[in-house]
C-alpha cells in the first residue's frame, strides 16, 4: 500500500524561492520576534520606546553645537533638519548591521531547540529596525514643524527610500549573521564598521564640502544614497541619479548574494553553535 | 496495523572537531593560502542509521551520552541536516526537544504561552482557543501577568508542560524531557505520554535512562558511536547493553566477574584500609555466575584504630536500581569494633540474583550516617549455570523462587 508522505528530509540544497517560501508561510514569526525583542528591550524602562529616539537626538544635539557653534557649516536648510534626515538613515542601517549581524548568536538556544527558517531572525530586526526609525521619523516632522521646512509631495517616494534603507542594512546584516556564526571573529568587526562608517557616509556633513576626487566612493556606498535621497524628499537637495542607480544596484546584488549564502549556509548553523 | 509512520534510511551526520577554537577566522584564512588540510578530525555523530517506524509504536532510543541520540533527533527535527541519507514522515510530527523552548524570562506567562505556541507554528487562533486549556492544566492563573522570571523552577516547568501537551501531530518526537522537574511533574509527563500511545500516536524517545524507556515503549533502539548495536523489546536490550557495552561497568568480556583496581579506592575514612575483596565459593561458567548455588562476597580490612561502624554491600542493576542491601549492622545500632584485621562475607543465597548484571557497592555506615560508599567494588555477570546464552530473561532486578499452581477449579 502506497502511504502519502507528509515530509521528506535529506541532505543537500534547497533553492531560494522554495526557502521564501517556507519563511512565507511562517511569516507570522517575523511579528512574533520583532513583538518580542520590543517588548523584552523596553521592558520595567519608564521611558519605554522612547529610548529608541534618544540616542538620535542626542547625536542631533552633539552635531548641532559642533557644525554650528564650533566648525559652522553654512547651509540653505536649517542644519537640525539636514543632520536629522542623515541621522535617521544611518542609525536604521546600523541597528540593522548590528542586530541582524549578531541575530543568530543571540538565539542559540531557540537555534538548537525548534526549527523554523532562520531567516526569519534577521528579518524580524529589520521590523523592529522600521518600528524604531519610524518613532524618529515623527520626530523629524517636528522639527521641520519647528524650524519651518515646507513639506513636498516628494514625501511620497518615502516607503520606497525606506525600503532601499532596510534592503540596504539587511544586506549586510544578513551576510554578516551567517557568517559570524561560524566565523566568532566577525563579531569583534560590527563596532568598527559602525563607527568608522559614520565617517565616511554624509551623515553630519554635506558631500558637497568632499573633494571631487574622493566622489567616487559615493557610486558604491549605498547609505550614502539612501541619506542623499532622504534629504532629497525633506530638503529638495540635489541627487546624483547616476550614483543612486550605481550604488544601489551593488547593495541589491550584495543582498541578493547575502540570502543566496544565508540559505546555503543554514543548515550548518546549528552545527556550529 | 502495518502501516509506516517514519521511516530513516542511511541517514549520517558528521562533524570537524577542531582542535583549537572552531570558530576562528584567521585559521581559515590561513588555510586559503597555504596546503595545509584540514587541522581537524572529523567525528562521526550517526553512521547510517536506519529505523522504520510503525504507527502507533513508541520506539524508544537509548544509548550513553554522546551515543547519537540527540544528533538523530535534532535532524528528524529539521534543526540539523543530515549529510546523506533520507527520513519521511507519514504523518505530522512535532519535536519537544526541550521543556520551555523559546520562553523569555522578561516576558509575561501570558505572552510565552503565545510566543512559545507560534514557534511550534500554531496560528493565533489556535493557541486562543487553546489559552484556556493550557492556563488550567498549567495551575499558575495567578501569576499569568506576570515576567517568568519570577516564577519558581516548578511553576515555570509547568507552564512550558502545558504548551507542550496542547500540540496536535501524529508523530512525536522526544528528547529527555521526562527527566526534567520534580518527582510530581515526571509522573505528570509520563501519564501524558501514556496518554498519547493509548490514543494510537507514534512517539520517539530518547532517553539514557533505561528504566524509564522500558515501561513506556514497546521496541527499543540501542545505539553506540552514532551506530544502531541492536532494536529489539526492552528486555532483550536490557540484557544486549549489559554485554555489548562493557565500559558500562568495566568489564573484560569472557569474565564472569571484574573487580575495581586497588588503586582507585580512595579511603576516606582513615581508622579502615580495605586490603582485598572478591567472590568465593562460586560456580562460574562462560556465560558467569550461576544463580542456581550461593555465593559469597567477601571484603578484608584492617581497623587501624577502634571505630564504631557497620559493614554492607548493596547490589545495583545496571540502570542503577538497588536490587537489595545486605548490612553487619544488627539492632539498628553500629558496634565498638577493635584494631586488627577482619573479613567481612555476605552470603548471597542460591535463587536470588536474576540473570544479568550487577554492580555491588561496598558501605561504612557510622551513626546514621553513610561515611563512604565504594561504587561497584565487584561488578558481576550471573547466569543460569546453563551454557546457553540468548535465553530469556525475565524483567525483575532479582528472581527469586516464586511457587505457583494451577489448580483446576471448575
Amino acid at each position: 500500500m502506497e502511504q502519502r508522505i507528509y515530509k521528506t528530509i535529506r541532505g543537500g540544497q534547497v533553492s531560494l524561492l522554495a526557502y521564501l517560501k517556507e519563511v512565507w508561510v511562517v511569516r507570522h514569526l517575523i511579528i512574533t520576534f520583532a513583538a518580542r525583542d520590543l517588548k523584552v528591550q523596553y521592558a520595567q524602562t519608564y521611558l519605554g520606546l522612547l529610548w529608541s529616539v534618544i540616542q538620535p537626538l542626542t547625536g542631533l544635539i552633539i552635531f548641532s553645537f559642533f557644525f554650528q557653534r564650533v566648525i559652522p557649516l553654512h547651509l540653505n536648510t536649517p542644519y537640525s533638519v539636514f543632520a536629522f534626515t542623515g541621522i535617521i538613515g544611518w542609525f536604521y542601517f546600523t541597528s540593522l548591521v548590528g542586530q541582524a549581524g549578531t541575530v543568530l548568536m543571540n538565539n542559540q538556544s531557540l537555534i538548537k531547540k525548534i526549527q523554523f527558517p532562520r531567516l526569519v531572525l534577521p528579518l524580524s530586526k529589520a521590523l523592529t529596525g522600521l518600528i524604531e526609525f519610524s518613532i524618529s521619523a515623527v520626530l523629524l516632522f517636528i522639527l521641520m514643524l519647528i524650524t519651518g521646512c515646507p513639506f513636498s509631495s516628494r514625501i511620497i517616494f518615502l516607503p520606497i527610500v525606506v525600503v532601499a534603507n532596510m534592503i540596504t542594512g539587511l544586506s549586510i546584516g544578513i551576510w554578516l549573521s551567517a557568517l559570524t556564526v561560524r566565523f566568532r571573529d566577525l563579531h569583534h568587526i560590527i563596532p568598527y564598521l559602525v563607527g568608522f562608517g559614520i565617517w565616511l557616509t554624509p551623515v553630519f556633513y554635506p558631500t558637497t564640502i568632499v573633494p571631487q576626487e574622493f566622489n567616487f566612493i559615493y557610486y558604491f556606498h549605498p547609505v550614502a544614497n539612501v541619506i542623499a535621497l532622504y534629504r532629497w524628499i525633506f530638503t529638495g537637495s540635489a541627487v546624483n541619479e547616476m550614483q543612486v542607480i550605481v550604488s544601489f544596484t551593488f547593495a541589491f546584488i550584495l543582498f541578493v548574494s547575502g540570502l543566496i549564502f544565508f540559505v546555503r549556509n543554514e543548515k550548518f548553523i546549528a552545527d556550529h553553535l | 496495523m502495518n502501516e509506516l509512520a517514519l521511516e530513516i534510511k542511511n541517514v549520517s551526520k558528521s562533524f570537524q572537531i577542531h582542535e583549537n577554537r572552531a570558530d576562528s577566522l584567521k585559521e581559515n584564512i590561513v588555510r586559503l593560502f597555504t596546503s595545509k588540510k584540514n587541522s581537524g578530525t572529523v567525528f562521526h555523530a550517526l553512521d547510517n542509521v536506519s529505523i522504520e517506524v510503525k504507527k502507533g509504536e513508541s520506539l524508544g532510543i537509548i544509548g550513553r551520552n554522546g551515543a547519537g541520540k540527540s544528533t538523530l533527533l535534532r535532524i528528524l527535527s529539521g534543526i540539523m541536516q543530515p549529510d546523506t541519507g533520507e527520513i519521511n514522515f507519514y504523518g505530522k510530527p512535532v519535536s519537544i526537544l526541550d521543556v520551555g523552548a523559546g520562553f523569555h524570562p522578561e516576558l509575561s506567562g501570558r505572552e510565552n504561552i503565545f510566543l512559545s505556541a507560534s514557534l511550534y507554528n500554531f496560528t493565533k487562533e489556535k493557541i486562543e482557543e487553546k489559552y484556556q486549556e493550557i492556563v488550567d492544566f498549567s495551575g499558575v492563573e495567578n501569576f499569568i501577568e506576570e515576567p517568568v522570571k519570577n516564577y519558581s523552577a516548578g511553576m515555570y516547568l509547568r507552564l512550558a508542560f502545558s504548551i507542550i501537551t496542547c500540540l496536535e501531530a501524529d508523530i512525536y518526537l522526544i528528547d529527555e524531557v521526562i527527566n526534567v522537574g520534580d518527582a510530581n511533574f515526571q509522573m505528570k509527563c509520563k501519564a501524558k505520554i501514556e496518554e498519547l500511545i493509548a490514543q494510537g500516536k507514534t512517539l520517539l524517545i530518547a532517553s539514557h535512562n533505561l528504566n524509564e524507556i522500558s515501561t513506556l515503549c514497546n521496541r527499543i533502539v540501542l545505539m553506540e558511536n552514532g551506530k544502531i548495536l541492536d532494536i529489539g523489546t526492552a528486555d532483550a536490550i536490557q540484557k544486549y547493553f549489559t554485554i555489548a557495552i562493557p565500559e558500562y561497568f568495566s568489564f573484560d568480556e569472557g569474565k564472569a566477574f571484574h573487580l575495581k583496581e586497588k588503586n582507585e579506592i580512595h579511603s576516606s575514612v582513615e581508622q579502615v584500609k580495605i586490603l582485598d575483596y572478591g567472590l568465593k565459593d562460586y560456580e562460574a561458567s562462560a556465560t558467569g555466575i550461576s544463580n542456581q548455588e550461593p555465593i559469597s562476597v567477601f571484603v578484608e580490612l584492617e581497623i587501624v584504630e577502634p571505630v564504631k561502624m557497620s559493614f554492607g554491600i548493596q547490589f545495583c542493576d545496571i540502570t542503577g536500581v538497588v536490587a537489595f542491601t545486605a548490612s553487619t549492622l544488627k539492632n539498628n545500632s553500629p558496634e565498638i569494633i577493635a584494631q586488627g584485621k577482619y573479613q567481612i562475607e555476605f552470603l548471597i543465597p542460591a535463587h536470588l540474583l536474576n540473570e544479568k548484571m550487577y554492580a555491588v557497592n561496598f558501605t561504612l555506615v557510622g551513626e546514621k550516617k553513610v561515611l563512604m560508599k565504594i561504587d561497584k567494588l565487584i561488578t558481576l555477570k550471573i547466569s543460569d549455570g546453563t551454557e546457553k546464552i540468548n535465553s530469556v530473561v525475565m524483567p525483575g532486578v532479582v528472581k527469586p523462587i516464586i511457587k505457583s499452581v494451577i489448580e483446576k477449579t471448575v
